[in-house]
């Protein structure tokens, strides 16, 4: 495979390009999903091709194909040339890459169970086991599981000399229960993370053992009353964060949305190059660390699709407005001299794009408890897990719900709240955090279909965080507006 | 891939196939994308990618495989994994098995102009929309992608069916200091597609959202052009399905024959439409068929799969292949005229539920938020964040104008319409 990867290579050298670089992909997924008593899902999928980025007349062009055979890649390099001098009828200005030094070399997610040596009989089982469990709570009238197994094997080669492998395995298992009464149906989810990891992260007895709880609380959710629109303050747990991370955080600093290219689809962000250094994104308690080595991290590859390695880096560092996510070409813009290696690409057959790196809120440096917190807060809200979620094309305005909601009163959750919603502006948000419990209770969440570019790639990441509170928190205006219309 | 080749290759893999039912999907598609921001190419690419994909089932044991190796191993492989799949399953009490043959409608929305587009026509289109942006002093964002697919199915009862579409999408924004506008162009052919016309209106929509006003949230009569009422309708079109209803999981409950519109409200699914094509088959291979959901404001069709379709004596439908709600002869201009104090939306992004029992949901306008006054648009207005249900939209629709087809959010033919109380809960910076 490797000669096809060179003769690519070559093709697009000798065909004029300034630089180029080819990746070719296997990849191999199998996702199941069950409902009730049923398997509603079984695919297994297999897909592979080559990628040929070139730029020519200081423009980029990309060409992917399935076809390798000798002929197919030379075309397709040759195809990549052409396309990049079409490009550079509308250029402004040319592409230019900051240095990476080349590299040879392997990474391989750390794993001890390939997860497709496991049989299906087993996956299945384990649904089934989940949902009939889930079952058993007579108030809960739908069970879902779902589990996705995914591996990619990855080499990279570049002009300037780069020669990477890599195997990334990711797996990930999840279950909801839904209860149906009174004209409304409420559910309830667990959502351990997903992981670049092998099947050793489908823990079994963990998934098990959280069933009984599950279906209760997601009777109790159907039961609960409407949260009524107030200012409050909101305990989020990490898995909730992770999502509030990703879209207010994560999405804002990535630095070609900054300057303005992903306008057309995703659009820009307000975290310009000028605030760097000069914008209190959160209180001083607030640092969100940037860190594509974290180990069984969702964008843990070894390096990324440009060939540059994984590394670590602060993008807020005590509530101050430090860093962003990085490709090649766009670090210069805001004077690096080598790029965070955040350039990504979800398939052969996508040319790659800035994405959020793993990006973890830190915990708090003196210790603290979710308990702790909670015991701590006079009025407020608990929010567990992941609901709705929508935030404007600058990344300012948005709005979060949530899978579980707990009043707390006086220091206490006194009982479950459905339909509990809360809008803020993101810097208001983060400078409106008052307390991070300790590494203790530090955990990984992760998002395993983030949407970006156009045509539009999915890819993943993990955000890691510990239980937080946030003062004074617009809630409930959504509920609030049905209320009004019925 | 032509019907010639795509019927060898589903019939290579039913000969390699062993399990009771065995269902067949080839494809090849070519795509190309030329994506620009300020006012430069800044990624263009071209992807060809093929594939099979298998479904296999032995009983109510059912598995399925894809590959994209069409060689003769390539396939043998994909089949086994899928019977290994199935066979290593637990039942789908909903599988049935594949329907017999089938007579398909012909639908044949293929343009030679849009597999052929020369990599330079395509930058020079772009180079030419950006002129006046340019000559404005002024930004511009967008893409020019085109599609072309060819598909086949087939199954072990009989089914063969061969479908090749083509698609092209031309989309702009236009960024002044503080305001922005959109448009699109889309089509089945190139000559559908009118580059020039896009990039004048994004222009002319940016330049008159100039220094924009605030107005507070609350309840507005609102204009929606085409593609921000696709944004409300796609959800109308996504959760109809009768299962989810019957089981009281959804707004839909109970509503099947009730009035949950407007008279003048029709949506239903053209497969066969001349812009906005669908495929001639649906699940399972099933002929697609025109389908009305909602007629003269009242729900006559749910979405039913065929086990459900099954389970309760009606005819399966299949999802939505297309939106298509007639409207009227009237511009969004004459909308407008009849509108004291209200807004005109461009667009929405970032719509998602806040409680699909409601039908509730959340989003952002974006690219065009004015402010009509005395029956005229008078100024831009910052964006604003609603929550609202579709299913309150369509009951309080005053006017529609002519429908014209956008893919924004899926394949839809719609008019603009005029609305009435329509709830705005926040705004934003910009």
């Amino acid at each position: 495979m490797k000669d096809l990867a060179r003769l690519a290579l070559d093709t697009a050298l000798s065909r004029g390009a300034d630089y180029a670089d080819v990746r070719l992909v296997r990849y191999r997924s199998q996702n199941i999903g069950t409902e009730d008593r049923r398997v509603s899902s079984l695919s297994d999928t297999e897909d592979v091709g080559i990628g040929v980025r070139a730029i020519a007349n200081g423009a980029w062009g990309f060409s992917g194909t399935c076809d390798l055979s000798p002929e197919g890649v030379q075309a397709c390099a040759a195809d990549a040339v052409a396309i990049a001098r079409a490009s550079a009828i509308v250029g402004q200005k040319p592409v230019s890459l900051v240095p990476e030094p080349p590299a040879t070399r392997a990474f391989r997610t750390p794993y001890q169970i390939d997860p497709f040596a496991v049989p299906i009989e087993e996956k299945v089982g384990l649904l089934l086991e989940i949902n009939e469990r889930l079952l058993a709570n007579r108030g809960v009238r739908k069970a879902h599981g779902f589990m996705t197994l995914r591996k990619a094997d990855r080499m990279f080669l570049s002009s300037e000399g780069s020669d990477l492998e890599s195997e990334v395995v990711t797996t990930n298992a999840t279950y909801s229960a839904t209860a149906v009464g009174d004209g409304d149906a409420r559910s309830r989810s667990y959502e351990p993370p997903p992981l670049t990891m092998g099947y050793e992260n489908i823990d079994r007895e963990d998934l098990l053992a959280n069933t009984e709880r599950v279906a209760e609380e997601a009777v109790e959710h159907l039961r609960a009353p409407e949260c009524e629109p107030c200012v409050t303050d909101l305990v989020l747990d990490p898995v909730h964060l992770s999502l509030t991370i990703h879209e207010s955080v994560g999405h804002a600093t990535e630095l070609d949305r900054a300057l303005g290219m992903e306008e057309s689809l995703a659009g820009r962000s307000f975290a310009v190059p000028s605030l760097l250094r000069n914008l209190k994104y959160g209180s001083d308690l607030v640092t969100f660390r940037a860190d594509n080595t974290l180990e069984h991290g969702l964008a843990t590859h070894g390096f990324d699709d440009e060939g540059v390695a994984g590394q670590a880096w602060n993008i807020v560092e005590d509530g101050l407005f430090v860093g962003y996510g990085t490709s090649r070409e766009v670090a210069g813009e805001v004077g690096l001299e080598r790029s965070t290696g955040s350039c990504r690409a979800d398939h052969w057959g996508s040319i790659p794009i800035v994405r959020i790196p793993n990006l973890s809120l830190m915990p708090g440096k003196v210790p603290c408890s979710p308990d702790e917190i909670i015991a701590d807060t006079k009025r407020g809200i608990y929010i567990e897990g992941r609901g709705s979620f929508s935030i404007d094309q600058m990344r300012c305005n948005f709005q979060f719900g949530g899978d579980a909601f707990w009043e707390i009163r006086d220091g206490k959750r006194v009982r479950m709240l459905k339909n509990v919603t809360y809008q803020s502006m993101t810097t208001d948000f983060w400078n409106s955090i008052d307390a991070i419990a300790d590494e203790r209770f530090w955990h990984m969440g992760g998002v395993l279909n983030c949407g970006k570019g156009d045509p539009m790639q999915i890819s993943q990441m993990t955000h890691g965080a510990a239980t937080v509170r946030v003062r004074n928190v617009q809630v409930g205006a959504a509920a609030g507006v049905m209320r009004k219309s019925s | 891939m032509n019907e010639e080749r795509a019927r060898a290759l589903t019939e290579k893999a039913l000969s390699f196939a062993s399990a009771d039912h065995t269902e067949v999907s080839v494809g090849a598609g070519v795509q190309t994308a030329a994506r620009f921001a300020n006012n430069s190419i800044i990624q263009h690419v071209r992807n060809r990618d093929q594939g099979l994909g298998v479904t296999a089932a032995f009983g109510q044991r059912v598995g399925g495989a894809s590959t994209n190796d069409l060689s003769d191993e390539g396939i043998r492989a994909c089949v086994g994994r899928a019977e290994a799949a199935a066979r290593s399953s637990e039942p789908n009490t909903e599988y049935l098995p594949p329907p017999g043959p089938q007579e398909y409608m012909s639908i044949d929305a293929w343009d030679d102009d849009v597999v052929e587009l020369p990599h330079d026509t395509r930058a020079t289109a772009i180079s030419e929309a950006l002129a006046p942006v340019e000559a404005a002093g002024l930004r511009a964002a967008g893409s020019y992608t085109t599609h072309a697919n060819q598909r086949a199915i087939a199954n072990s009862n009989g089914v063969f069916g061969y479908n090749r579409s083509t698609h092209a999408c031309y989309v702009q924004t236009v960024l002044t200091e503080n305001s922005s506008g959109w448009a699109e162009s889309v089509g089945s052919a190139l000559d559908q597609l009118d580059v020039p016309a896009a990039s004048r209106m994004a222009l002319q929509k940016a330049e008159a959202a100039k220094d924009p006003t605030e107005v507070k949230p609350g309840a507005y009569t609102v204009v929606f052009e085409p593609a921000a009422v696709a944004g409300l309708t796609s959800i109308v079109g996504w959760t109809m399905d009768a299962k989810t209803a019957d089981e009281g999981r959804s707004c839909w409950t109970g509503l099947e024959g009730a009035q949950v519109g407007v008279p003048a409200l029709t949506m239903r699914s053209v497969p066969a439409h001349p812009i906005l094509p669908s495929s001639p088959w649906g699940e399972q291979g099933i002929a697609a068929s025109d389908t009305i959901w909602i007629e003269d404001g009242v729900l006559r069709n749910l979405i039913y799969s065929r086990f459900w379709a099954q389970e309760k004596g009606r005819e399966a439908t299949g999802r939505p292949a297309n939106l298509v709600i007639d409207g009227s002869d009237a511009t969004t201009e004459d909308l407008i005229a009849q509108v004291d104090y209200g807004l005109l939306v461009t667009r929405f992004w970032y719509i998602r539920f806040v409680d699909p029992m409601k039908l509730l949901i959340t989003g952002m306008t974006r690219d065009g938020l004015f402010l009509i006054e005395g029956g005229r648009v008078t100024r831009g207005v910052r964006n604003m964040r609603f929550n609202d249900s579709p299913l309150s939209v369509i009951k309080k629709i005053r006017a529609m104008g002519q429908a014209r087809p956008t893919t924004l959010h899926g394949l839809q033919v719609v008019p603009p319409m005029l609305v009435d109380e329509f709830h705005f809960t926040s705004g934003t910076s910009f």
